[in-house]
């Protein structure tokens, strides 16, 4: 069974095509069939906007990647096209290629969840693919929610302030560990494309339609109809002030309720990690729970004591970079999952979470 | 493809840009959609929400970009996508930081970064690809004597040209001369494919030459400060030209219909300094380019052969230079070969024919009193030539260069018409090219005392008068009004063309901004400042134009009437070469001199 692993970054220089890089390292050296994307335009020598060096994926023979046409001629691998899609990035028609000769190549893929999802498909089902790297892009995350699991980098480029960046890596680890729903309620709404409100017993009372993004109107309708649900399942993005609104509303009445949200996206996209995770617990502190339709957990965090510092003289950016052991620590001691220094230690760890990964079929 | 109305919704991230956006809701209304341009204080998440409520297809969103702000459009599009809405609605960014990598990086559509026309915006909301070299595309040669009858409005000056011109056919019906037999020989080298045949034909044509050349055809020998062009220099040449196409994206001088054409002059000796020359006057706009030949290869009979460049000013006149400088224009440059003088005026046309130029140049009275040429044989010479011309459908400008000998704008004026009706008589199409100058009779009568508009719109004036003509300002405009100071060359030169442009005249011909003071060879920078000089001229004036005063009506009323006197007295006289040796064209005193290259090689046929 394939597996699909997604690198996404906090921000632009946390390491992630570092991570992604010694990942692959590590595959090939273990003969594992590898097939990569980008829902970015990562493995530019030059970073887009620092202008400072970046490093570029090295794919070897066998290698499936998908990336847009005109990246192609940008590598030094040599490859064959396998298949050219439909979709159309800025930087051209995405193409499938088997990679026949070691080198360096650009990956820029589709760079929405449902392109990327149809790109994953093809490379797992049609061109047997059994570990995919979806590398991220700057600040975005939304198009990991089809990936199976997420190795999240973050580091000093983020905040050089450690205990705020760990704070904030910890609320995205709660966040996205936010637990799946019951089988039975999952399979009752994963298809629902309306605000459910469900009674005990599971069954849904009403539906109400909505517009993608949860506004104050559809909070209000929601709470027209308090006295009817005790589980409401809510498929649009919300936002940090509309979960604090909700919250502000339903505070003496989350007692016995469940918020079912589609995925931790959903609510990751709509603003600070930590005021949504601080929103999250009032909600289970009033005595609710909450729960996604689909899980996107985290695997590892791989941190980067790296960070580009503005030289006004010279109008350029330079290195700087915290104390990584502190922040290695400190960032192992508040989040109870791997957390790596892939500069410092190598990627012995993510490997094995990887292999135990593809032994046990799922994260 | 049918039209499909577009919602649009225009979105400043930012708190004060959006005049870019202003524009594009402006393209995009004409165009037919419907445009929806937020204020610039809307959050991310009410955009989002502007997006779903107005259930858009298209949001354009305008971002001046700098560290950090990056991750506020990945954040952007992250809502977007958590929304539900980036499958269904295309986002495109614009800002002066955006490029296409940064746009896949972010996750958008498209990245429009700085110079990104409306055009485009437009072009990407309708779902249409976009081609980048519009210009390119769009840029076509324009014929700059269509349209024009060459009927006379003055009936007495034309009889009078009539008359010249029939004397002149006459005269030179049982003449020939070296020059013309040599471009028979080269028409016939050209065309065979027999190498022993061209061999021979090249050694009977070395017999018509002078030394100099005879020695190349004969011993291999070449001038002093020429040399053959290496085949590693070729082929660099053939890579740059490739590149350099590849990359261009020419400009567009004109805003106006009524604009004309843009002409720069190049001979730097070098063919590979020229074509780099011309390719950068195309890239910042140039609608053609005029081939300079030495000033030697004037005064010296016959060509020689092969890819040759030269130390000097005056690009060297081969066969294959000059082949090799069309096949590197771009297919919208008009290109000129001027053959206005010296003693190769009739292979000069032939060989610009043959190769396919578009324009070439003659002019009897000019050429033999300020170009060095005896007028007995440039005059039979410049038949042939005017032969070639029209055989080729290649219509030739008439230059007044004699003007800045000193002689006075109606004596030349004189010459050009009749040179022109000789042509129009021969099956030609001439163009009548006054100057634009600052010219030595105005520093002595006064004329441009007060502006340098009334003289030069009189000048024009006078031809509209006379004749249903194309006309081409040279050479070049503002020609002795420039100084070494390279803002106020190009601010006349501008000026000279807004006032070009402003008299409706066809095409110009404009000065680098370091041309009358370069002391050496000019530079491409100094010619882009006349160039983009000239494209703001256009665009500050646009259909509006300048108003001389009535001293230009006065003085094209004075011109008219000296041309007439002037042709009076040449028919009086009774022959034209005879005219130009006796000065009635320009006289000794007046700055014009007889050329005397090729004086006495007229033959009897």
């Amino acid at each position: 069974m394939a597996f699909i692993i997604g690198a996404a970054g906090t921000a632009k220089n946390t390491g992630k095509t570092t991570t992604t890089s010694a990942i692959l390292e590590e595959l090939y050296k273990n003969k594992v069939s590898v097939g990569i994307t980008s829902i970015g335009y990562d493995g530019e020598e030059i970073d887009n906007i620092t202008g400072l060096p970046k490093p570029r994926l090295l794919l070897k023979k066998g290698s499936i990647a998908a990336t847009a046409k005109k990246c192609l001629d940008s590598g030094t691998a040599e490859f064959q096209i396998l298949e050219s899609t439909d979709i159309i990035t800025p930087l051209g028609r995405i193409v499938i290629i088997k990679i026949i000769k070691d080198g360096l190549a650009v990956i820029a893929g589709p760079n929405k969840s449902g392109e990327l999802k149809s790109v994953l498909d093809l490379l797992t089902k049609k061109f047997g693919v059994n570990i995919v790297i979806v590398d991220g892009a700057l600040n975005r995350i939304a198009p990991m929610v089809v990936t199976d699991c997420i190795i999240l980098a973050t580091g000093a480029a983020r905040n050089t302030n450690i205990k705020e960046l760990v704070n904030e890596t910890r609320a995205y680890y709660e966040l996205f560990n936010l637990s799946e729903a019951k089988i039975e309620e999952k399979r009752l709404l994963s298809e629902q494309t309306r605000i459910c409100l469900l009674k005990k017993g599971r069954s849904i009372v009403k539906t109400l339609e909505y517009g993608s993004l949860l506004d104050k109107k559809d909070v209000e309708k929601i709470l027209w109809h308090l006295e009817e649900f005790d589980l409401l399942y809510i498929p649009a993005l919300i936002s940090e002030n509309m979960l604090s609104e909700l919250n502000r509303n339903m505070r003496n009445t989350w007692q016995n309720r469940t918020l079912i949200i589609k995925d931790p996206i959903k609510i990751i996209a709509g603003g600070n990690p930590e005021n949504i995770l601080y929103e999250i617990k009032i909600l289970i502190n009033c005595g609710g729970r909450i729960n996604v339709i689909k899980k996107l957990p985290i695997l590892a965090v791989s941190v980067n004591p790296f960070y580009p510092i503005y030289n006004f003289e010279r109008n350029n950016y330079e290195a700087g970079f915290v104390d990584a052991k502190e922040l290695l620590a400190s960032m192992r001691q508040a989040i109870p999952i791997p957390v790596v220094d892939v500069k410092m230690e190598g990627t012995d760890l993510l490997l094995s979470l990887i292999k135990a990964n593809l032994k046990g079929g799922k994260c | 493809m049918s039209f499909e109305r577009k919602k649009v919704l225009l979105a400043p991230l930012d708190p004060v840009h959006d005049i870019g956006l202003k524009m594009i809701k402006r393209g995009l209304e004409r165009a037919g959609h419907d445009a929806l341009l937020l204020p610039p204080d809307y959050s991310q998440e009410e955009i989002i929400k502007a997006i779903i409520d107005n259930n858009v297809d298209v949001v354009l969103i305008s971002r001046t970009l700098g560290y950090g702000v990056a991750e506020i459009l990945g954040r952007f599009v992250d809502l977007a996508e958590a929304a539900g809405i980036r499958d269904k609605v295309k986002i495109g960014i614009g800002g002066m930081a955006i490029r296409p990598e940064l746009a896949a990086e972010l996750g958008f559509d498209a990245g429009f970064g700085p110079g990104t026309t409306v055009e485009e915006a437009v072009a990407f909301v309708e779902g249409r690809e976009y081609v980048p070299d519009e210009i390119r595309g769009k840029k076509a040669k324009k014929d700059i004597t269509r349209g024009y009858d060459y009927s006379f409005k003055n009936k007495s000056i034309e009889q009078l040209l009539d008359k010249i011109v029939d004397g002149i056919i006459d005269y030179v019906s049982d003449k020939t001369t070296s020059a013309i037999q040599r471009a028979e020989l080269r028409r016939q080298i050209l065309k065979t494919s027999n190498e022993s045949e061209r061999q021979s034909l090249r050694l009977e044509y070395a017999k018509l030459c002078d030394k100099i050349v005879k020695d190349f055809y004969e011993a291999g020998k070449y001038r002093e400060k020429t040399r053959p062009l290496l085949p590693e220099e070729l082929k660099a040449l053939e890579t740059y030209v490739n590149e350099t196409n590849s990359r261009m994206n020419p400009l567009k001088l004109q805003h106006a219909d009524k604009n004309p054409l843009v002409f720069i002059q190049y001979g730097t000796g070098c063919p590979f300094m020229d074509i780099a020359h011309i390719k950068s006057c195309e890239a910042w706009g140039a609608d053609g380019a005029v081939h300079f030949d030495p000033s030697w290869g004037a005064r010296t009979e016959g060509f020689f052969e092969g890819y040759i460049t030269h130390e000097e000013d005056g690009s060297v006149i081969t066969y294959e230079n000059l082949k090799r400088i069309k096949d590197s224009l771009s297919p919208f440059t008009l290109w000129q070969v001027r053959a206005h003088r010296g003693l190769n005026t009739p292979e000069t046309v032939l060989l610009a024919g043959i190769i396919g130029a578009d324009l070439t140049k003659i002019n009897i009275a000019y050429g033999s009193l300020g170009g060095g040429t005896d007028p007995e044989r440039l005059t039979v010479d410049a038949v042939c030539a005017i032969k070639y011309a029209a055989e080729f459908n290649m219509p030739f400008d008439v230059v007044t260069n004699e003007e800045l000998c000193g002689v006075p704008a109606y004596k030349a004026f004189a010459g050009m018409l009749i040179v022109s009706k000789l042509g129009l008589r021969l099956g030609g199409k001439p163009i009548l090219q006054p100057l634009f100058c600052y010219s030595p009779e105005v520093m002595v009568s006064g004329q441009m005392q007060d502006n340098y508009v009334d003289f030069n719109a009189a000048k024009i004036l006078c031809l509209r008068n006379i004749v249903n003509a194309p006309i081409w300002c040279g050479a070049p405009i503002g020609f002795l009004t420039q100084t070494e100071d390279r803002v106020q060359s190009s601010l006349m030169t501008a000026l000279h063309a807004s006032l070009a442009s402003s008299l409706g005249v066809d095409g110009i011909s404009i000065a680098s901004a370091d041309e009358a003071f370069s002391g050496g060879p000019i530079s491409v920078a100094a010619r882009i400042d006349t160039l983009k000089a000239t494209q703001s001229a256009f665009r500050f004036f646009g259909k509006s134009g300048i108003v001389p005063t009535d001293s230009a009506e006065k003085w094209a009323y004075e011109i008219e009437r000296g041309i007439e006197n002037v042709l009076e007295s040449i028919v009086q006289n009774g022959n034209f070469i005879d005219a130009l040796y006796k000065g009635l064209l320009g006289s000794r005193e007046e700055g014009a001199y007889p050329g005397r290259a090729g004086r006495g090689t007229v033959i009897k046929k």
